[in-house]
């Protein structure tokens, strides 16, 4: 049974170790902040692999782990600095700034990061990783109707942040994905 | 113009999931991957303790109603806890928790740790083979209760205490409701050139 639960965990993080490292690395300031949250992801989904559930929704339960793992990071988390060398060595490559971080992505950058945490949030999690209403809904604990509105709120401050900030877009575009 | 806001945010990501194809297989993912397993959840559970029953109910009972009223009518009270160099001992639920900080300290210093919690209860260690580390040699429990050792990592970091004994503290947990004296001969981990005692308790 012991060998069923390795095999078991062994699987959903080899299938789900991208998606997690992408979602945290693209929230984390550091490298070595970003290791640690990965490790404590996935050490709860360890303790309780009981609770995870199979195919495609494991990936959406380990972003709601990651999410209030990431919340108590911000409170400080007892890394587990020694299992995490390693990665963070290898995540600090995705660190470094490209060459394509132009003025305009700067701006855009500057003024999304003063947006209210909430709204990034839910704009990152549409944007970047590729979730849907009702997926939002599961990840953030909501209904899919107050996923919907909260959403339109929130790209309504973004669009009159950037409109503010001189780097206005095409607001009819931003209809987002309902299905 | 026509590039939707999504898009643009979207831009703004320090790295795409695509890009992370090969990860779960580097290094630093196996590394963890490893410590994580090598730290099994079924190890946090009673289950995994090595448990003592204490058998002799008849014994419980008769030492249970002596014991009882001979404590009350002492007038003290025991402590709640106590912090030594030697051990420290805690009171969780229905169990004293007694974390042996050095085992090669006197086995009178544990004595005196049980003693001030109002408990008889002898502890020694002995130096034993690597596998035997933190097992019962010998044990008598004169009361009710029940009583388990088990051996988890001093540090944060997850240890495996089988095969780094010296990493890793000893834990005795005793029922906090034990009246009768309890005597525990145990395995501890042997200095360099000690030689073992595994035989003494014939286990």
């Amino acid at each position: 049974m012991d060998d069923e639960r390795t095999a078991g965990f062994e699987a959903l993080y080899t299938a789900n170790f991208s998606s997690i490292l992408g979602y945290v690395v693209r929230r984390c300031e550091n490298p070595e902040d970003a290791a640690d949250v990965v490790a404590e992801t996935f050490a709860v989904a360890w303790r309780r692999s009981d609770a995870v559930p199979a195919g495609e929704e494991a990936r959406l339960w380990l972003y709601g782990v990651a999410r209030k793992v990431l919340a108590n990071h911000r409170r400080g988390l007892a890394g587990r600095r020694g299992l995490t060398e390693a990665l963070a060595a290898d995540v600090a490559e995705l660190y470094t700034p490209s060459a394509e971080d132009s003025a305009e992505t700067g701006t855009l950058g500057a003024v999304f990061r003063r947006l209210p945490e909430d709204d990034r949030e839910l704009l990152s999690l549409v944007a970047w990783e590729g979730l849907d209403h009702s997926e939002l809904a599961g990840v953030l604990g909501c209904s899919r109707n107050a996923v919907r509105i909260r959403l339109h709120r929130a790209r309504k401050r973004l669009a009159s942040a950037l409109v503010k900030a001189g780097v206005a877009a095409d607001w009819p575009a931003l209809s987002g994905r309902t299905r | 113009m026509n590039e939707s806001l999504e898009a643009r945010v979207s831009g703004l990501a320090r790295v795409r999931d695509e890009d992370l194809a090969g990860w779960p297989h580097s290094e630093g993912a196996r590394t963890l991957l490893a410590g994580l397993l090598a730290d099994p959840p079924s190890r946090r559970v009673p289950r995994a303790r090595r448990l003592i029953l204490v058998a002799a109910a008849v014994v419980a009972v008769t030492a249970g109603a002596v014991a009882v009223p001979g404590m009350l009518g002492t007038g003290t009270v025991p402590a709640a806890s106590y912090t030594g160099s030697a051990i420290d001992i805690v009171r969780e639920g229905d169990f004293l928790v007694a974390r042996i900080k050095d085992p090669l300290a006197d086995s009178g210093r544990y004595a005196e740790a049980f003693r001030a919690l109002g408990k008889d209860v002898d502890i020694e260690l002995v130096p034993v083979s690597p596998k035997l580390v933190g097992r019962v040699l010998q044990a008598s429990l004169g009361g009710a209760g029940q009583a388990s050792t088990d051996l988890v990592p001093t540090g944060a970091g997850p240890v495996d205490c089988v095969a780094q004994p010296g990493s890793c503290t000893l834990v005795v947990r005793i029922s906090a409701d034990t009246t009768g004296p309890v005597r525990y001969l145990l395995g501890r981990a042997a200095r360099p050139g000690e030689s073992y005692q595994d035989g003494r308790g014939g286990n």
